[in-house]
């Protein structure tokens, strides 16, 4: 099956008149593209510039298909008639242009899916997207459905966290992983032998997907998932304590570390854009922590950090 | 983890019932996030607006994750509401299919200035009333 693509190109003022137009002619949805800004979430700190939008602030481009069939000349006429009489009702519609191309049918359900391959992570690990089949293997398989909530394993930040966790879980200790996202930190601690672990996100649909990952990997009866601000619904003291977050959120994190750091336990600090470092070590310092091991990765920072003597 | 975001895709999509075909399938797949995950927690949380059209911003971060933010339905739904009407005119020129007045258009223009590239709510009822005739609603006092 094929698609008719059909762009308006209009004015602000006018792109509501028009998206009705292509509903008129039965459009099951729309994409709209324009440099109108968008409202942030409070926690993007950090982000990559949107790209440069090749029109002005007052344009806006309502794409919208149809399927290629017998009735789409007559309604491609009458979107062109209606979008080119917009300035009769008192709109400055801009363009007001209709332009067409055609699209071929794809399997766009499954495309994403072409992203996510296996891949090996530090010494040990392996990240498997579930649909994926992987021959036998030496290395521990962490088994992860990518969702909403993060930690595809992919970025910088979870990569060190994860080679960390290689060299400092040695069999038998008891984690804490704050922030945890799709559990893939949480998943590996347990694979490389921790005795217990707490995987505590304050996002509800984070915990829902650690779950499911954790049930994946076969590490449920190691691996405790829970809704928490920080460190609240955390049980007991941990030997280590893994957060995988932002700057701003692990300086608020620090102050609560005394009452789950078990003596002698690391704190594994991660997600902290260099510009960030100083702070970060400031406030560590203030909590009496020493930094024992640092990495660097594209201008992101992990740190392995221990509670002064 | 650090969020960083590499794109914003807006949308308008039926609630309740979005499904991979276009506009969702071709504006997504070469964002690389899980789309069946999208659709799936998009047509949960507008389940109950079922019937109508919601405009959605789909923020993609770096590792592909995303959150999304649904808006109010476009202005030509809450007119048609405000109305009572199934559909605008065909010959918005010659056939009037309705009357709205300023009142509800100001109140309209109220609910959508948030998400209006408008800068006070005179340029937001303007278009609100632009819109409005060009379905074929009178705008009366």
């Amino acid at each position: 099956m094929k698609w008719m693509e059909i762009t308006v190109t209009t004015s602000q003022e006018a792109k509501e008149a028009a998206a009705d137009i292509l509903y008129q002619q039965g459009v099951n949805g729309l994409v709209i593209e324009d440099s109108f800004p968008v409202a942030l979430e409070a926690d993007v700190e950090d982000y990559t510039p949107l790209p440069e939008t090749e029109f002005p602030l007052e344009e806006v481009r309502l794409i919208a298909y149809l399927p290629m069939d017998e009735q789409l000349a007559s309604k491609v006429d009458s979107i062109r008639q209606l979008v080119a009489a917009l300035a009769d009702y008192g709109l400055d519609p801009g363009r007001a242009e209709v332009s067409l191309s055609i699209v071929e049918d794809e399997d766009w359900a499954n495309a994403w899916k072409a992203y996510y391959k296996p891949i090996p992570v530090g010494e040990k690990l392996l990240i498997k997207p579930s649909w994926e089949q992987i021959g036998p293997t030496d290395r521990l398989v962490i088994e992860l459905d990518p969702g909403m909530a993060f930690g595809t394993g992919t970025h910088a930040t979870t990569t060190m966290c994860l080679e960390i966790l290689e060299r400092v879980i040695r069999g038998g200790e008891r984690v804490i992983d704050v922030g945890c996202g799709s559990g893939i930190l949480s998943i590996a601690a347990a694979l490389l032998g921790a005795r217990q672990v707490e995987a505590l996100d304050y996002d509800p649909v984070a915990v829902k997907v650690a779950e499911e990952n954790v049930i994946v990997s076969g590490v449920q009866d190691k691996v405790r998932v829970a809704q928490s601000d920080l460190l609240q619904a955390a049980t007991g003291k941990a030997d280590v304590i893994v957060a995988n977050i932002i700057a701003r959120i692990i300086i608020q994190l620090i102050p609560q570390l005394d009452a789950f750091l078990a003596p002698g336990g690391l704190f594994v600090a991660s997600g902290i854009i260099g510009e960030r470092l100083d702070a970060v070590l400031a406030a560590l310092a203030a909590h009496d922590f020493e930094v024992v091991e640092e990495m660097n990765e594209s201008d992101w920072y992990a740190l392995v950090c221990r509670k002064r003597e | 983890m650090a969020k960083k975001l590499m794109r914003v895709v807006k949308l308008q999509l039926p609630a309740g019932k979005a499904t991979p075909a276009p506009p969702v399938g071709p504006a997504l797949a070469q964002t690389g996030i899980n789309m069946m995950g999208f659709l799936k927690e998009f047509n949960e949380r507008t389940a109950k607006q079922m019937g109508l059209i919601i405009p959605v911003e789909i923020s993609v971060y770096q590792d592909r994750s995303f959150t999304f933010i649904c808006k109010t339905p476009p202005a030509a739904v809450l007119l048609k509401k405000a109305v009572g009407i199934e559909s605008g005119s065909g010959q918005p020129n010659k056939v009037k299919v309705a009357k709205v007045t300023r009142a509800q258009v100001r109140e309209i223009a109220e609910t959508k200035l948030p998400d209006l590239n408008a800068t006070d709510i005179e340029a937001a009822m303007r278009m609100i009333e632009g819109t409005a005739r060009s379905m074929g609603i009178t705008v009366v006092d």
